[in-house]
């Protein structure tokens, strides 16, 4: 049943080209995310890193929302070192791609191990995670004369990719989710997403009115691991988690209803076509 | 729960990548995030520099947030491809956090008023050298355009009405399209957008062919693709404006806003059937209610569009200056809210560049372009992308030179299609000569085309509710030409032609009429002559309508050549305490020509245009033949 959906919205889009009914104005914001990482060489501690998402940059304005942290630490005992990079970010635009009909929330995070440099014979522990929290208010705002309570379609798409490249006897946690609200109800929830995922897809297309209060609620982690791992001279060992889940908000008016009898008829045309070509399933399904 | 992920990947992953490692290219110094040194040695990736790949020139980003996300983005792919190292990311993100990339977005307005459908020039001469013309206009703007990045064009009315002859002719149809191919975005109302009532201006926005005389051109009219506004001319049928208050731009997120409104005193100039069923409000008031429906919508960058103005006293030839400007435009801008950034002004076809005070007491940028397309006012305005708002502005008057290359031939095609178009127009019959109508004054001063113009418009102001006008005075120097008997067209020998009316009368005055005492008429009638306070260079002899006689006496005292008894309406001499109904041109109605008393005159209320007065005077009276016309020549007369 996905495939109708999504034609329906692609059928809307068409249809409503650039007209616009409405744009987005930001409300609330709540961002954060703790930010952990530590080292050790033979049991003993080279290396911790704590902080907060918002540590490097914390820009929460009533037009856009951008903060994050990047932080790389060199942990060293003895001869031996290695770089563990924590990195978690939010951003949350409207008038995303200069549309002023659209409006993005997403999270990235990564966590990092590179640069080792193994003089002595050791045995290597490490832990590095750097969640991000996302909670957003998006308010259905009138920009072109309309007036509030007048009723707009909605709809929801959503993208992730999350993956790790791990040398051996490391280990990596990648997790994210998200749920949509409607002036507090809850009306979708994604996910939980573990391990690697890659994909984009509409989600849901809904009534709202010009008005409501939509919330978008994100939470994303990578974590890397390793846990007494033996490492010879020379031993490069290296992992890389990353996480980057995101999500679109766009504004469409409702046709009149003379042009809904051209959408179906459009759409009627549309499944014709399909009913001849074989179904090609999404290899991801969120 | 633990993915713990099989040893992939990462000699995989250099493989997948390898062919792009093939390209490389020379790059030099670290990689910079705006005016931030991140430390990290640029390189080759792909055959292209990481500094290339890092967009970060002025007004590429909405937001400072837009920025660091796309740095974020490249330097994740350069992460995975293992093109830099963890490390070397966190410095380059930490970077461009610092970096004031995206954090200010520039905007530049353009801005003319009082167009008056100018398509034909040049309109004029600034610095000695010609300027105007549509054509023109569109190479300005466009060139002006094409060096910002983001941009704007607002009329600040008197687009329409009182317009050339080409655009009169077809209903200033030609007008709305020549602006639609520049690209304006707004055209908030003027009085003369009133000229021909509420339906017409609507029909300008809307489209559609003229009610009457249909789309004379024969190929529609779509109507403007511009937005018209009117925040303070409520349709008394609605309650509701007219055409929208406002309209909100958004640039990459950044809502820029412009209210437009026009002068609260329209009805007092524009004819009672252009403005029936509208209702004018306080310019100020209006403008100030919209601020915190904007604020709630995210709009910090506000501009006032107002047909109103000032005059400079004495005005100057620096069009970029404010010499003292006066004017009711001063009350309202002292009256705007705070949050007003940029106010662009009008209707009293002067230039200007000025500093006033808004209500909160800081300083707003007003600007006004003179008439007819003579200049675009530029105003760039910095915008801070954080609190969205106007943080600087600087504004100046670019005149339009009619310089080798800056025509615009698509504008210049559609005038052309309408001035071919107009030939057979010009020619319309509107009245008949029995002999030559000149405007050769006799030794009083009185011309027959003073005589007959001020009967026209008389005529046309009598009626009770068009203002119950008994005298009407008419500018000598409003009279730009003779009709002669014998036909300037193939229109034939006696007849009028519309052509021939609009080169007497080309200025599209509208008529007002004004309540005068006796004594302000004999004081208005001593300021045409040298040597009275309002300083007149020579003698200015107004014409007269019909039934209003006087004497002068060429060696009277300075300011007192004229004996109030002799001022007499159809014979009766004029009561100094009385009131009587005046009608006079929007010229004259301001104090023009330095007939200040007419400035004094209370009770206005507006009239028809005087070429439209004209034209229903000659079709009411029929055939005209200065030898047998009422009092021709005998109304002033002269002694010494």
């Amino acid at each position: 049943m996905k495939t109708p959906i999504s034609l329906f919205t692609l059928g809307l889009l068409a249809l409503t080209g650039s007209a616009q009914a409405a744009t987005w104005t930001l409300g609330a914001t709540t961002v954060g995310g703790l930010r952990v990482g530590a080292v050790s060489f033979d049991g003993l501690p080279a290396g911790v890193e704590i902080g907060n998402l918002t540590d490097d940059l914390n820009d929460v304005t009533s037009g856009y929302v951008a903060a994050g942290s990047w932080r790389s630490l060199t942990a060293s005992l003895g001869g031996n070192a290695i770089d563990l990079g924590l990195t978690h970010e939010a951003h949350v635009q409207t008038s995303a791609g200069g549309d002023p009909a659209s409006a993005t929330a997403r999270l990235r995070t990564s966590a990092s191990l590179d640069n080792a440099v193994i003089n002595t014979p050791t045995t290597f522990s490490a832990v590095g995670l750097a969640p991000a929290t996302l909670r957003q208010d998006f308010i259905l705002t009138p920009e072109l004369g309309e007036s509030l309570g007048m009723p707009v379609y909605v709809s929801l798409s959503g993208h992730l990719h999350q993956d790790a490249y791990l040398s051996a006897g490391l280990s990596a946690y990648l997790y994210s989710s998200g749920a949509l609200y409607l002036n507090g109800m809850p009306i979708l929830s994604a996910g939980p997403f573990s391990g690697p995922a890659s994909g984009s897809a509409h989600l849901l297309t809904f009534v709202a009115h010009l008005g409501d209060i939509l919330t978008v609620e994100m939470f994303n982690t990578t974590q890397i691991g390793a846990a007494n791992l033996a490492l010879a001279i020379g031993a490069m060992p290296e992992a890389l988690a990353y996480g980057d889940l995101g999500a679109q908000l766009s504004i469409s008016p409702i046709p009149e209803p003379e042009t809904w009898a051209m959408l179906l008829a459009g759409l009627g045309l549309v499944g014709l076509q399909l009913r001849r070509k074989p179904r090609i399933n999404p290899k991801l399904e969120i | 729960m633990t993915h713990a992920l099989k040893p992939l990947a990462l000699a995989s992953l250099l493989a997948l990548s390898a062919p792009a490692f093939a390209l490389t290219t020379t790059c030099s110094g670290n990689v910079m995030l705006g005016s931030i040194d991140s430390s990290v040695a640029d390189r080759s990736v792909s055959g292209s520099c990481i500094n290339d790949l890092i967009i970060d020139t002025p007004n590429s980003w909405g937001n400072h947030g837009q920025f660091v996300s796309h740095v974020s983005q490249v330097t994740l792919d350069l992460l995975k491809r293992r093109a830099i190292s963890a490390q070397e990311r966190s410095r380059i993100m930490s970077a461009a956090a610092q970096s004031n990339v995206g954090k200010t977005l520039d905007l530049r307005v353009l801005g003319i008023n009082d167009f008056h459908g100018a398509l034909q020039g040049p309109t004029g001469t600034i610095d000695g050298k010609p300027v105007g013309g549509a054509e023109y206009v569109a190479g300005h703007a466009r060139k002006l355009r094409g060096e910002a990045a983001h941009s704007l064009m607002i009329s600040s009315g008197d687009l329409i009405g009182a317009t050339g002859l080409v655009s009169a002719l077809f209903f200033d149809e030609p007008t709305i399209e020549v602006m639609n191919a520049i690209g304006l975005d707004i055209n908030t109302v003027g009085n003369h957008e009133f000229d021909k009532g509420k339906a017409e201006v609507l029909r300008m926005q809307n489209g559609g062919c003229h009610p009457v005389e249909g789309c004379r051109d024969g190929d529609g009219f779509s109507g403007a693709k511009f937005t018209f506004l009117a925040a303070n001319v409520i349709d008394q049928a609605t309650g509701k404006p007219l055409f929208p208050p406002y309209k909100v731009f958004n640039f990459k997120g950044n809502k820029v806003a412009v209210i437009g409104t026009v002068l609260k005193t329209t009805p007092s100039i524009v004819t009672p059937t252009g403005v029936a069923g509208l209702s004018f409000l306080d310019e100020a008031a209006t403008t100030n209610a919209l601020i915190p429906e904007l604020k709630k919508q995210g709009v910090r960058a506000i501009i006032a569009s107002i047909h109103q103005g000032g005059s400079e006293t004495p005005a100057t030839s620096n069009y970029n200056d404010c010499n003292n400007l006066t004017g009711a435009i001063l009350p309202i801008v002292n009256a705007l809210d705070g949050e007003i950034d940029l106010v662009m002004t009008g209707h009293t076809h002067q230039p200007y560049i000025c500093q006033l005070t808004k209500a909160n007491g800081q300083p707003v940028t007003v600007t006004a372009g003179a008439y007819n397309g003579r200049f675009i006012t530029q105003a760039d305005l910095v915008l801070d992308t954080q609190t969205k708002d106007v943080i600087a502005v600087s504004a100046k008057n670019v005149p339009t030179y009619r310089d080798a290359g800056m025509a615009a031939a698509d504008v210049k095609a559609i005038v052309d299609k309408y001035d071919a178009l107009s030939a057979p127009l010009r020619n319309r019959v509107i009245g008949f000569n029995t002999a030559n109508l000149t405007r050769t004054a006799n030794p009083a001063g009185e011309s027959f085309l003073g005589d007959l113009i001020a009967d026209a418009q008389l005529h046309a102001t009598k009626a009770p509710g068009f203002g119950e006008a008994v005298i009407a005075f008419m500018n000598p120097g409003g009279i730009r030409a003779d009709i002669a008997y014998a036909a300037s067209g193939t229109e034939g020998d006696g007849n009028i032609t519309y052509g021939e009316a609009f080169t007497v009368q080309p200025f599209g005055n509208s008529l007002v009429t004004k309540t005068l005492t006796g004594e302000q008429i004999e004081r208005l009638l001593e300021q045409q002559f040298p040597g009275c306070p309002n300083g007149q260079p020579f003698n200015r002899i107004l014409q007269v309508s019909r039934g209003f006689t006087y004497t002068w006496n060429a060696a009277g005292p300075a300011c007192d050549k004229i004996d109030p008894a002799s001022i007499k309406l159809n014979g009766v001499t004029i009561d100094p305490s009385a009131t009587y109904r005046v009608t006079m041109n929007s010229f004259l109605a301001d104090g023009g020509d330095l007939f200040t008393v007419f400035t004094e005159g209370t009770d206005p209320l507006g009239g028809a245009q005087d070429l439209d007065a004209l034209e229903a005077y000659l079709q009411f009276y029929g055939p005209l033949n200065p030898s047998t016309y009422p009092e021709a020549g005998t109304r002033i007369k002269r002694i010494n």
